[in-house]
């Protein structure tokens, strides 16, 4: 039995657990209050990864789907939202490769993403809709692996923990550095070289 | 050690990647190397812009329809009749090509093992039939031991010997002497032979040992089998 503190955040588990659990009754008024407080991270770690809002929008519905048909299989153990973002980026990772397929199949003189189409060093400041996002990050990471993309993805674009990387990828926490090192040094040098070492005023 | 290590650990060092010891031989590699510096302020000035990325959190732009249509979708699969019979899912196990196409496999090999013991062993039974009706067998009642004796036959047709022809079994002719099998099967071995005195009836026909010795010899050596088929001879 695991004790929780009385503040807050501990009622805040309690109740939690008690949507989980009465989830896996088959309770859909209870799996509703899941499905409210989970969609936001499912989305936007779809978003980041596919760069497309009614892709996301389709892999979120899917990962909610799987969610509920294996919800038995859940371990209390495990943090909810580790095995949730575990489903989302199968599923991510699985859309990402039959979307390429269909774009090499059917749009192979679609011209990859340039630097030069990144908005000014000055509009990052004010990053507000999903376009944008999704343009910078479909011309950052056009040079990357799956693998080096979901795990920086995960890592740096949601904040996870190297920990929970390592347990949503079933990669070894070695093979989680490797990628993430050549994301971040292949991103990074993208950069620099559009925008310069030196910032520019504002 | 070299920078391509420092600058690997460098881009690792975002928020806790590294050790706390490897941290500090990245500090003092700092202090000493100009061009791991200059990496390092490329990578401050690039984590600038991934830092916006990261605290940019995008949102549906219509989180109630997502939800209803989870929700929807949902409520259709647990509505949905399920299929838990389990003839059901066997039936569905077999509708699979994969299984479908193996089973009708392995039925056909079976079959076709069962097919070919089934031959083999009709063509042993018919071969073994055509054995056991063979002639031979029929007319092994009328088979013979032919044996040669000269001594028997001058018994045979000397004054006394006409007992000896009335009272057995055997045709003496010249010199042979045909008897049917259904009478010698049964002693016509080393061993009976030696009762050959108590068939020819030696006492009554007062034969002494040594010419009985010398007849069971002379058979002995002679003793052949033979058969006569219509009683033709083989």
């Amino acid at each position: 039995m695991r004790e929780y503190k009385i503040d807050i955040a501990g009622s805040e588990i309690e109740i939690h657990e008690d949507v989980v659990s009465r989830s896996q009754c088959r309770d859909l008024a209870a799996f509703e209050q899941l499905v409210r407080k989970y969609q936001p991270y499912a989305f936007s770690l779809a978003m980041k990864f596919l760069c497309d809002e009614a892709e996301a929008s389709d892999v979120v519905q899917d990962s909610f789907l799987r969610v509920w048909k294996n919800i038995d299989r859940y371990d209390p153990n495990q943090k909810f939202s580790t095995w949730l973002y575990k489903i989302v980026a199968n599923l991510c990772v699985d859309r990402f490769r039959a979307l390429k397929r269909t774009r090499s199949l059917f749009l192979s003189r679609e011209r990859d993403p340039m630097m030069e189409d990144l908005p000014d060093e000055r509009n990052w400041e004010t990053l507000r809709s999903h376009e944008e996002l999704a343009d910078i990050i479909r011309t950052l990471s056009n040079r990357l692996s799956r693998t080096q993309k979901l795990v920086f993805t995960l890592r740096d674009l949601q904040d996870l923990t190297v920990g929970e990387v390592v347990e949503i990828t079933d990669l070894s926490i070695g093979s989680v550095k490797t990628n993430l090192h050549y994301a971040r040094k292949s991103i990074r040098d993208a950069l620099v070289r559009h925008f310069g070492v030196v910032r520019s005023d504002l | 050690m070299s920078c391509e290590r420092y600058q690997r650990l460098l881009h690792l060092n975002r928020s806790g990647e590294i050790s706390k010891h490897e941290a500090d031989e990245l500090r003092q590699h700092l202090r000493l190397c100009e061009e791991c510096s200059l990496e390092l302020q490329r990578i401050e000035r690039a984590d600038g812009f991934i830092d916006r990325l990261s605290a940019f959190s995008p949102a549906p732009k219509n989180p109630e329809k997502l939800t209803a249509d989870i929700l929807r979708r949902v409520r259709a699969e647990s509505t949905a009749p399920k299929s838990l019979i389990p003839l059901d899912r066997l039936l569905d196990f077999f509708l699979l090509p994969s299984v479908r196409y193996s089973t009708v496999a392995i039925v056909l090999l079976i079959t076709m093992t069962f097919m070919t013991q089934l031959l083999v062993m009709l063509n042993d039974i018919s071969d073994l039939e055509l054995r056991m009706a063979s002639p031979l067998r029929n007319k092994a009642a009328e088979a013979t031991y032919t044996m040669q004796s000269k001594t028997l036959q001058g018994v045979a047709e000397s004054e006394r010997g006409k007992f000896l022809k009335e009272n057995v079994s055997f045709t003496v002719t010249n010199d042979r002497i045909d008897v049917p099998v259904k009478d010698v099967d049964t002693f016509l071995t080393d061993y009976n032979l030696r009762n050959l005195p108590a068939i020819l009836g030696a006492s009554a026909l007062g034969i002494d040992q040594k010419t009985l010795e010398k007849i069971v010899t002379e058979v002995k050596a002679t003793a052949e089998r033979s058969f006569r088929l219509d009683g033709k001879g083989a």
